[in-house]
């Protein structure tokens, strides 16, 4: 990648104020690594509320700007808020938002179903509302409870880390190809919940390389790519 | 690409196998270098001239004073250590080159994996008969005729081919396998114990025929032991062709990382290694309630379950809390050091999580918990084994007469001390606390590894100051003071506090 610029391009007009504000905003976002610049004067808007899939090819940077976008990754230059806030490790913000960006190491003595229980305790909800067994019912681990993480196969990990993200409470969930690895079913059973969480007032900001995934999802595209030259 | 409608239909030749991996290797590497050979030899001869004399001194003392209950125990421990070695390794491993390339191709597992089974033959037999000649060192009369140093040195190589034997076999049978290693653990306690018996009823000296006689262990071994040590190494050869691939593979990808950690200077790939390989192959688990009824802060539970789950660690954690009693009359840095080093390492028993996190803290912020949070909830565990252990350690030395005083209270007082030092240390990878090359003769060196191997002893050694100094002025007849209880009780309370009380644990999510 010679050059390396991308353009962002959204098929929705954002200019004007949103009735809810918004859940991201991305203001002259640059990343560069090393010499090879990335993402380069990229700008955002992700209304409250609203779902929103990253597509283009690979490398165009969708992963990092999630990252950018958790605070996981300090950008080169340009700004970014969360519900009005500069992305931070605190507490409150990672109450707020819940991220596939990064696979946890999971603790190896712990079954999947203490794993879920543990997420939900430390997040301050109950264990045994039945939302634990929701999610995994959704997404077909419930059998699996038993089960240790390191045994799982890559699909089924898969499945665990959504299970483990949904289960915590959230306002914004950022997703990085959240369909990946799964099959047909699991893939429709997931875009319905994608749809619950929003209906309930959830905001979404994912990367898929799924259409068929995210157009079930009804997610408003925004198309990154590399800019010519 | 190539397909075949068929498998082949007979596998390669193994010596054409065998000629075609040499060339391969002399194409890769080149032949064996004459000065290479020069270096290695040159490197053994001054290893011997070095070490000989005080190895000599150890193996075949000038007076053999008579068995010895500490001489026994030493040599059991000794073989039982270099048969957890080996179930470390594998025994039966390939090179990872290998185990990629060559396991999965038709070629006879034997010819594979002969070389790693007489390498495990011939170790256990020059281990065993080390230790089988120290032990005659110590029991036989001078002058020693060559028949108690031959009958020394058959007898422990028949013992160690014994324990090389069931290395082997508990590597093919998984479920075998926990058992040696919980019955190795156990043992080893056991002799610990016996050490401290030892000690507690003021010393006993084995009569001198507590060992059969050298000419007896003679006959014994050349016509029973070593006949059914060498039928059973040839069964085992003669069955390698039945091993399943999966656990060479297994072993080997240990072993290759063994090396790593050893090229890497990084000791805690092999922890992480150590921990994947347990949890693997750890069956039979059923998820708990314990963390859904939400009676004990979720971070706490985990780490109960996770000691719970890992109960071959309890023996272990008995055993090194007997040593204190044993090396107590010695010189008193020896028994500090024991005491830190085991307090520390018993504080540790819940360490791999706290590990994991530094390492990739994704899902503490899945958890969305706090620096202190998470180290108020990870204290609690081994805040309980270091006092226990500590109780048990300095309690079993106060039971032996050379201390005197409330010193189990001590050794309860010390506890957070030493679980404060075991989440410092769980924190730290030697790759990250230094990476300044300090230039030796061989080479340039790491400091990481030096860094890591005191990481947390430091710690340790500045929390538990009142015990260090109660241990070096203190000692019976003196009676220890209860003052010297709660000056260690109010260190290991402030311990906490500083790690609990800064102003950015309380904002940050992470370790």
């Amino acid at each position: 990648m010679p050059d390396g610029k991308i353009s962002a391009t959204r098929d929705r007009e954002s200019s004007g104020t949103v009735a809810g504000g918004y859940a991201v905003e991305v203001t002259d976002l640059t990343v560069t690594y090393g010499s090879t610049t990335v993402i380069d004067g990229l700008d955002l808007q992700v209304p409250t509320g609203a779902v929103v899939a990253l597509t283009g090819e690979n490398g165009v940077g969708k992963s990092t700007l999630l990252r950018c976008v958790t605070g996981l990754q300090q950008p080169s230059g340009g700004a970014i808020t969360v519900f009005g806030e500069p992305p931070e490790s605190s507490p409150e913000f990672w109450r707020q938002v819940a991220t596939t960006v990064e696979s946890p190491t999971w603790y190896h003595g712990l079954t999947l179903r203490e794993h879920l229980d543990l997420v939900r305790v430390a997040n301050g909800g109950d264990p045994a509302d039945g939302c634990i067994d929701e999610v995994s019912g959704l997404l077909g681990i419930t059998d699996l409870g038993d089960s240790l993480p390191i045994t799982l196969s890559s699909g089924q990990r898969q499945r665990f880390l959504l299970a483990a993200t949904f289960v915590r409470p959230s306002r914004l969930l950022v997703l990085d190809e959240p369909e990946q690895r799964l099959d047909t079913a699991a893939k429709r059973a997931l875009a319905a919940h994608l749809r619950d969480y929003l209906a309930d007032g959830g905001t979404l900001l994912m990367a898929s390389h799924d259409e068929q995934f995210w157009h079930d999802v009804g997610a408003d595209e925004v198309c990154l790519r590399r800019a010519e030259g | 690409m190539t397909t075949t409608r068929a498998p082949a239909p007979a596998p390669a030749a193994a010596v054409d196998v065998r000629r075609h991996i040499r060339r391969m290797r002399v194409a890769a590497v080149g032949r064996v270098d004459p000065s290479s050979v020069y270096c290695v030899l040159l490197a053994i001869v001054m290893a011997a001239a070095l070490f000989g004399q005080p190895l000599g001194v150890i193996v075949w003392p000038a007076d053999a004073a008579g068995p010895s209950v500490p001489a026994l125990v030493g040599a059991g421990l000794v073989l039982l250590a270099f048969l957890g070695v080996l179930r470390r390794l594998g025994p039966v491993v390939v090179t990872r080159a290998d185990a990629t390339w060559l396991l999965p191709a038709p070629v006879p597992r034997r010819t594979l994996l002969t070389p790693a089974l007489l390498l495990t033959a011939l170790s256990a037999t020059v281990v065993g008969g080390l230790v089988g000649l120290a032990v005659a060192g110590r029991v036989a009369e001078r002058p020693a005729t060559s028949t108690v140093v031959v009958a020394g040195v058959a007898g422990g190589a028949a013992v160690g081919l014994l324990l090389a034997l069931l290395a082997v076999h508990a590597q093919t049978r998984p479920r075998n396998g926990r058992v040696v290693d919980l019955a190795a653990g156990t043992v080893a306690a056991a002799l610990v114990a016996v050490a401290v018996g030892e000690q507690l009823t003021g010393g006993y000296a084995p009569p001198r025929d507590v060992l059969p006689s050298a000419s007896t262990m003679l006959v014994v071994v050349a016509a029973v032991a070593f006949p059914l040590a060498l039928a059973a190494v040839a069964g085992v050869w003669w069955r390698l062709n039945s091993w399943p691939t999966h656990r060479i593979a297994e072993a080997s990808a240990s072993t290759g990382s063994y090396a790593d950690a050893l090229y890497a200077v990084e000791p805690s790939f092999l922890a992480a290694q150590s921990s994947r390989r347990y949890w693997r192959n750890r069956t039979g688990i059923r998820t708990s309630r314990l963390l859904r009824d939400r009676r004990v802060p979720p971070l706490t539970a985990q780490d109960l379950l996770q000691v719970r789950r890992n109960p071959g660690r309890l023996p272990w954690l008995v055993g090194t809390a007997l040593a204190p009693a044993v090396v107590a009359d010695g010189p008193v840095w020896l028994l500090i050091g024991v005491v830190l080093v085991g307090a520390l390492a018993a504080a540790s028993v819940t360490a791999e999580a706290t590990h994991t996190d530094a390492s990739n803290p994704a899902a503490l912020r899945l958890l969305g918990l706090t620096f202190r949070q998470v180290y108020a909830q990870r204290l609690v565990v081994p805040t309980g084994v270091a006092a226990l252990w500590g109780a048990l350690a300095l309690g079993t030395v106060q039971a032996t007469g050379l201390l005197s005083g409330p010193w189990w209270a001590l050794g309860l007082a010390a506890g957070p001390a030493a679980a404060v030092a075991a989440l410092y240390r769980a924190k730290i990878s030697a790759s990250s606390v230094g990476n300044i090359f300090i230039d030796t003769p061989l080479g340039a060196f790491p400091s990481g590894l030096l860094l890591w191997l005191v990481n947390g002893l430091d710690v340790v050694a500045v929390l538990a100051l009142p015990m260090v100094i109660a241990l070096v002025t203190a000692r019976a007849p003196e009676q220890l003071s209860w003052s010297s209880v709660l000056v260690q009780a109010a260190l290991s309370v402030a311990g906490c506090l500083v790690l609990l009380l800064r102003r950015s644990s309380a904002r940050t999510v992470g370790v």
